[in-house]
C-alpha cells in the first residue's frame, strides 16, 4: 500500500519530483558529457599516436649517413630510429597545392595510418600514400596518378592508399582557401626516390628518459652534426592538439563540477521541504502502527528512484551529446581514425554518489519527524516561535512597507531556505558569468589581436636562404617590415615552449601593454605577461632561452612585461638580438598591401582574412563547448529558479490564500512573492559576481598554452547574465500570479489548518 | 430594521466527475443589518458553502445574493475582491493569521485594504489584548488568537462579520469569551454577525437561527428576546 502512496504522492509533487529528475539528469549529463568527450578525446589521440608509434623526437641534418645513426644509437637512450626525406612539393594539380613528401626509410615510426587502399609497402617503388583529407577535397581515388614538383623534379606516383599520418592530425591551412584542398602530405618508399642517393634530412628517433636528457647527449654527442632536435610536445601538430585538449580540460575540471554541486544541493532542498510537507501523513502513519524503519524507508524511496534514473539518463546521454555536438568540429580540424570512448566507469560514479546522497538527505529529513512522537507529528509543526529583532523594534519599522515587513520576516523565519535559495542563484550567476566570460574573453583576444596587435594586411613568408639584403629589397617593394618569428624554448626550472618575435618598431604589428596601448620596441627585452607568470619572473629577472632545435642558450634580463593575445614569448628588436649574439634572420615580410601577385624571394602570402579564419577554426571546439554549457546554464537556472518559486508558493499558498480572502489584490500578492523572489535574485547575483570572477581566474591561466585570457566581467556580460537570471524570474512569476488569480480559496480554506 | 441580506433562489452545484453535488439548493432568506445570525445544521448540510458564497469566496449556480443593494451574484473578480476587503469581515475556525505578523501587525496590515487609518492597538484594547500587541501568533494560546483574529475582521469595519465555527478550536470557556465578543460587535457597533455551528445552543443568543439540512432551508426563527452568550449553559 505504501507503494500505492508513493506512486500518488510522486504524481501530486509531480513538478518537483520532475525538477529532481531534471536536476539529477543534467548535473550528471555535464559531469558525465564533458568528462568523457575530454578523456576520450586525450585517450584516442594517446591510443592514435602509441599505435602509430610517433617519434618521440625529430633530427634535422644533412648528414643522416651511418656513423650519425651509430653516435645516435651510441647515445645509450635510443631505442629506435628511422630516416626520411621530407620535401615541400607542389602538387600538379590546379592552384598547385602544397604537398609535403615524406621519402621514408620504414614505415616503423609515426606509421602512415591507412584508412583505405593498400597497406604502405617500403618495396613499392612507384605507389604513394597519399593524406586522405587531401585525396576527399581533390576527389582523388585509389589508383589515380598523382604528380609532384620539387626542387625542379618531377615525381609521378600511382595512389596506393589514403590515410593519416600521426604527425598532420593538425594541419590546418592557412594561406589560400580554407580547405583541405590546398595543403597535405605524402609518404612513399625510400625507393620511390628519382635517385638512388637518397639526401635523408630527417631521423625520427624514440628514446627513453627525457627529452630534455636527450636533447643534452645529442648536443653532447653530435654537436654540429644536426641543424635541429624537435621533441614530440614542440612538433606544431602534437603541440596543436594539446592546447586543444588543456583548454577543453581547463573548462571541464572546473563547469562540471559547479553544475553537480548545484544540482544536488537544490535537489536536496526539495527532497528535505517535500518530506517536511507529508509531515502530517507521517504523524498518521505511525499513529496506526506503521513501523519507524518502514516509514523511513518509505521516503528515502522517494527521490532515489527518480535521482538514480535522472543521473544515469544524464550519464547514458552525456557522453553521446557532447560527442555529437564537438565531433563535427573536432573531426574537421583534427583528423585521427578513431573515438575511444573512455571514461563512462569513472564518470558513471556520479550515479551512486547522487543516489547516495539522495538517500542520506532522506534519511536525515524523515529520522528528525520520525523520531518525534505520532501525537506531536500528526498535528501541523507549530510555527517557530521568534523575537522581534533589533530592526524590527526600532521607529522606523513601523514606517516600512508591509511588503518589506512580511518579505523580511519570512525570510528570517526561514533562514535556511532563503540561503538554499540565495545558494542555487549565486550557482546559476556563477554558470552563466563565467560561461558568457569565457566566450567574451575568447573574442576580446581575437578582437585585441587581430584589431590592436595586427596592422597589415598580407604576410609574406620568406623562402630559406635569402639574405638580408634580399628581404631588405622585398621590404621596399612591397612597403613592408621584415619580422622574425622563431620557436624557443625557456629554460628555467622547466622549459617552456615560446614564441620569439624580432622587429623593428613600426606600426604594421604592435606590442600592446595590457590595456592594449602600445609599447616602443627600443632595444629592450620584453617578455609577455602568460609567460611571466607561468615562468614566475618579472621585470628585471634573467632567463635562458635558446631557439628549438639550436643549442646555443642565451642568458637575458628582462626589461618590460609586454601582454599578448595570442603567442607568448619574448619580442626585442633586431639590434637587440644582434647584441645578444643571434643571427638576425627575418622569416616574414608584413605590408598594409594586399598582396596577389607572385614576389621572388616569398614562399607564401598570408592574408590576414585567413588568419582569422584560422583563428576562429581554432577556437571553434572551445566555443561550442562553452556555447552548450552556456545553454545547459540557462535551463538549469529556469528549473532551480522554477523550483524554488514553486517550494515558496506552496509553503505560503495557505497565508496568500487568507491575505486573498481578507481582500487583498492578487496584483498585491504576486508583488509579495515577486519581492521575495526578486531580493533573493539581487543578493545571489551580487555575491555571484566575486565569486564568479573567482571561478574564470582558475580556468583562464590555464586555458592552452598560447591564448591569453584577461580575467575579468564586462558590464555587457553582467547586463546579459542579470537580463537571463531576471528574464527566468519574471516569467516564473507571471506564471505564479496566474496560480495567484485561480486560487481556489474555498477549497484552500477548507485544508487550512494551523 | 432594513435588509441588508437577500438570498433569492440561490443554488450551488458542485461537479466532481460525471456526477452532481447540490450543496445549496434553492436557498431563500433576508438578514437585516445589524443582526446575530445563526446558520444552524449538521456537518455537511451546505453552511460553509451558504457563508462561501456570501463572502464572495465562491459563486452561485443560480438565484441572487443581493447585498446591501448589490447583486454580488454578478460580480467580477475584481468587485468581489473589493466587496471582500470593504464590506465582509472573516473569523476562521482555525484563526488564519499571518504568521510572520505580529498581532499588531496582523491588524494594521488591513491598512493596506481600506481607504481610512486603522489604529491597531486600539482595536486590539477593544479585544482585550493591548499587551500582546508585539507578539507572534505563535507565542498567543488559541483565545487570543481569535480574539486578534476578531480584531483584524473588525478593524476594516465591516457592514458583515462573517464566522465560520468560530469556537471550533477553542476550550469551551475561551469559547464563550469569544462568542460573547462578536455579540458586542453586533449590539455595539450595528455589525450583522452571522454565524455558522452546528450548535444549536448558540440560537438562543442569536436574533435570527437558520436551520440547513440538505442544502435547504428549514426552519428561519426569529428570537425576539435574545440571551447573552454569558447566559447559557452549554
Amino acid at each position: 500500500m505504501l507503494k500505492r502512496k508513493m506512486l500518488r504522492d510522486i504524481k501530486d509533487y509531480k513538478v518537483q519530483f520532475i525538477s529532481i529528475f531534471l536536476m539529477a539528469f543534467i548535473g550528471s549529463l555535464v559531469f558525465t558529457g564533458m568528462y568523457v568527450d575530454t578523456a576520450s578525446f586525450e585517450t584516442s589521440m594517446d591510443n592514435y599516436y602509441d599505435e602509430t608509434n610517433l617519434a618521440d623526437g625529430w633530427i634535422y641534418s644533412d648528414y643522416l649517413v651511418d656513423e650519425f645513426l651509430y653516435q645516435v644509437k651510441a647515445l645509450g637512450a635510443t631505442n629506435q630510429m628511422e630516416r626520411q626525406l621530407v620535401l615541400d612539393s607542389k602538387a600538379k594539380l590546379d592552384n598547385n597545392p602544397n604537398i609535403i613528401l615524406h621519402f621514408i626509410e620504414n614505415n616503423t615510426i609515426s606509421k602512415f595510418y591507412l584508412i583505405e587502399g593498400k597497406e604502405l609497402d617500403i618495396n613499392d617503388s612507384e605507389g604513394v600514400w597519399l593524406d586522405k583529407s587531401f585525396a576527399d577535397a581533390r576527389n582523388l581515388k585509389i589508383g589515380d596518378e598523382i604528380s609532384f614538383e620539387s626542387n625542379g623534379v618531377e615525381i609521378q606516383k600511382e595512389i596506393r592508399g589514403l590515410g593519416y599520418s600521426p604527425e598532420y592530425v593538425y594541419n590546418i591551412p592557412l594561406s589560400t582557401v580554407q580547405n583541405y584542398s590546398s595543403m597535405g602530405f605524402a609518404y612513399m618508399s625510400y625507393k620511390a626516390f628519382p635517385s638512388d642517393n637518397i639526401p635523408y634530412n630527417v631521423l625520427n628517433v624514440k628514446f627513453s628518459g627525457t627529452s630534455e636528457t636527450f636533447s643534452q647527449l645529442l648536443d653532447y654527442r653530435l654537436h654540429g652534426y644536426y641543424t635541429a632536435f624537435l621533441e614530440r610536445s614542440h612538433q606544431p601538430s602534437v603541440s596543436a592538439v594539446a592546447e586543444s585538449i588543456s583548454q577543453e580540460n581547463s573548462i571541464s575540471s572546473i563547469f562540471p563540477i559547479i553544475f553537480m554541486i548545484i544540482s544536488m544541493a537544490m535537489l536536496l532542498t526539495t527532497m528535505k521541504r517535500i518530506i517536511s510537507h507529508q509531515r502530517t501523513q507521517i504523524g498518521i502513519l505511525k499513529a496506526n502502527g506503521i513501523k519507524n524503519y518502514k516509514i523511513i524507508l518509505h521516503y528515502m524511496l522517494f527521490g532515489f528512484l527518480l535521482v538514480i534514473f535522472g543521473s544515469l539518463l544524464g550519464a547514458v546521454i552525456g557522453p553521446i551529446l557532447f560527442h555529437i555536438i564537438s565531433n563535427p568540429s573536432r573531426t574537421f580540424y583534427y583528423k585521427f581514425p578513431y573515438w575511444n570512448f573512455v571514461g563512462l566507469m569513472e564518470s558513471s560514479l556520479i550515479i551512486p554518489i547522487m543516489g547516495a546522497i539522495s538517500l542520506l538527505v532522506s534519511y536525515y529529513s524523515i529520522k528528525n519527524i520520525v523520531i518525534e512522537p505520532a501525537s506531536n507529528i500528526i498535528k501541523p509543526k507549530a510555527p517557530k516561535t521568534s523575537k522581534l529583532s533589533y530592526v524590527e523594534k526600532l521607529k522606523v519599522w513601523e514606517k516600512l512597507s508591509f511588503n518589506f515587513r512580511w518579505n523580511y520576516r519570512i525570510i528570517k523565519r526561514n533562514k535556511s531556505r532563503s540561503m538554499m535559495t540565495i545558494i542555487g542563484i549565486i550557482g546559476c550567476t556563477i554558470l552563466l558569468i563565467s560561461g558568457l566570460g569565457l566566450y567574451e574573453e575568447i573574442n576580446e583576444s581575437k578582437d585585441w589581436y587581430f584589431n590592436d596587435v595586427t596592422h597589415f594586411d598580407s604576410k609574406l613568408a620568406i623562402e630559406d636562404n635569402i639574405s638580408l639584403s634580399q628581404v631588405k629589397s622585398i621590404a621596399q617593394k612591397t612597403d613592408g617590415e621584415p619580422i622574425m618569428e622563431s620557436s624557443i624554448d625557456i629554460l628555467t626550472s622547466k622549459t617552456e615552449l615560446a614564441t620569439l618575435l624580432v622587429l623593428n618598431d613600426n606600426d604594421l604589428i604592435t606590442v600592446t601593454d595590457s590595456n592594449h596601448d602600445k609599447l616602443d620596441v627600443n632595444d629592450e627585452v620584453f617578455l609577455s605577461r602568460k609567460m611571466a607568470d607561468m615562468l614566475d619572473v618579472d621585470v628585471g629577472d634573467t632567463i635562458d632561452f635558446r631557439i628549438v632545435g639550436s643549442d646555443k642558450i642565451i642568458k637575458v634580463r628582462i626589461d618590460k612585461i609586454h601582454s599578448s593575445p595570442f603567442y607568448q614569448g619574448l619580442v626585442m628588436s633586431p639590434n637587440k638580438l644582434e647584441q645578444l649574439g643571434l643571427n638576425y634572420t627575418p622569416t616574414s615580410i608584413v605590408t598594409s598591401q594586399h598582396i596577389t601577385e607572385s614576389v621572388d624571394g616569398i614562399d607564401d602570402i598570408i592574408y590576414l582574412d585567413n588568419l582569422i579564419t584560422g583563428w576562429n577554426q581554432m577556437e571553434e571546439l572551445s566555443m561550442l563547448v562553452i556555447i552548450t554549457l552556456i545553454c545547459f546554464a540557462v535551463i538549469l537556472s529556469l528549473i532551480i529558479l522554477y523550483n524554488l518559486n514553486l517550494l515558496s508558493f506552496t509553503e505560503l499558498e495557505n497565508d496568500i490564500v487568507t491575505l486573498k480572502v481578507l481582500g487583498f489584490e492578487s496584483a498585491y500578492l504576486v508583488k509579495l512573492l515577486a519581492t521575495q523572489s526578486f531580493l533573493f535574485i539581487i543578493i545571489g547575483f551580487i555575491v555571484g559576481i566575486p565569486l564568479s570572477y573567482y571561478v574564470l581566474s582558475m580556468i583562464m591561466p590555464a586555458f592552452g598554452r598560447n591564448i591569453y585570457l584577461v580575467p575579468s566581467i564586462s558590464p555587457t556580460n553582467l547586463v546579459v547574465s542579470f537580463i537571463i537570471i531576471i528574464s527566468v524570474s519574471i516569467i516564473m512569476n507571471l506564471y505564479f500570479s496566474r496560480k495567484i488569480r485561480n486560487l481556489d480559496m474555498v477549497d484552500l480554506l477548507k485544508g487550512l489548518e494551523r | 430594521m432594513n435588509t441588508i441580506i437577500e438570498f433569492k433562489n440561490v443554488t450551488k452545484v458542485y461537479k466532481s466527475g460525471d456526477s452532481f453535488l447540490k450543496a445549496v439548493d434553492n436557498v431563500n432568506f433576508k438578514i437585516n443589518r445589524g443582526e446575530l445570525v445563526v446558520i444552524l445544521g449538521p456537518s455537511g448540510a451546505g453552511k460553509s458553502t451558504l457563508l462561501n458564497l456570501l463572502g464572495g469566496l465562491d459563486s452561485v449556480t443560480s438565484g441572487e445574493i443581493i447585498v446591501n443593494g448589490s447583486h454580488i451574484e454578478s460580480f467580477d473578480d475584481y468587485q468581489l475582491t473589493n466587496y471582500r476587503a470593504r464590506n465582509v469581515g472573516f473569523v476562521f475556525q482555525f484563526f488564519n493569521l499571518i504568521p510572520n505578523l505580529t498581532a499588531l501587525e496582523n491588524i494594521e496590515l488591513m491598512k493596506d485594504v481600506v481607504d481610512f487609518d486603522i489604529d491597531g492597538l486600539k482595536i486590539l484594547e477593544s479585544v482585550g489584548l493591548k499587551n500582546h500587541a508585539n507578539q507572534f501568533p505563535s507565542q498567543l494560546s488559541g483565545g487570543e488568537q481569535q480574539r486578534v483574529s476578531i480584531a483584524r475582521a473588525i478593524a476594516k469595519k465591516p457592514t458583515i462579520l462573517l464566522c465560520d465555527e468560530p469556537t471550533g478550536s477553542l476550550d469551551s470557556k475561551t469559547g464563550v469569551l469569544i462568542l460573547n465578543l462578536l455579540q458586542e460587535m453586533s449590539t455595539d457597533y450595528n455589525t450583522t454577525v452571522i454565524l455558522i455551528t452546528h450548535n444549536s445552543i448558540l440560537s438562543k443568543a442569536a436574533d435570527k437561527t437558520i436551520k440547513i439540512k440538505n442544502g435547504k432551508v428549514e426552519e428561519v426563527t426569529v428570537n425576539l428576546m435574545p440571551k447573552k452568550f454569558t447566559e447559557l449553559n452549554y
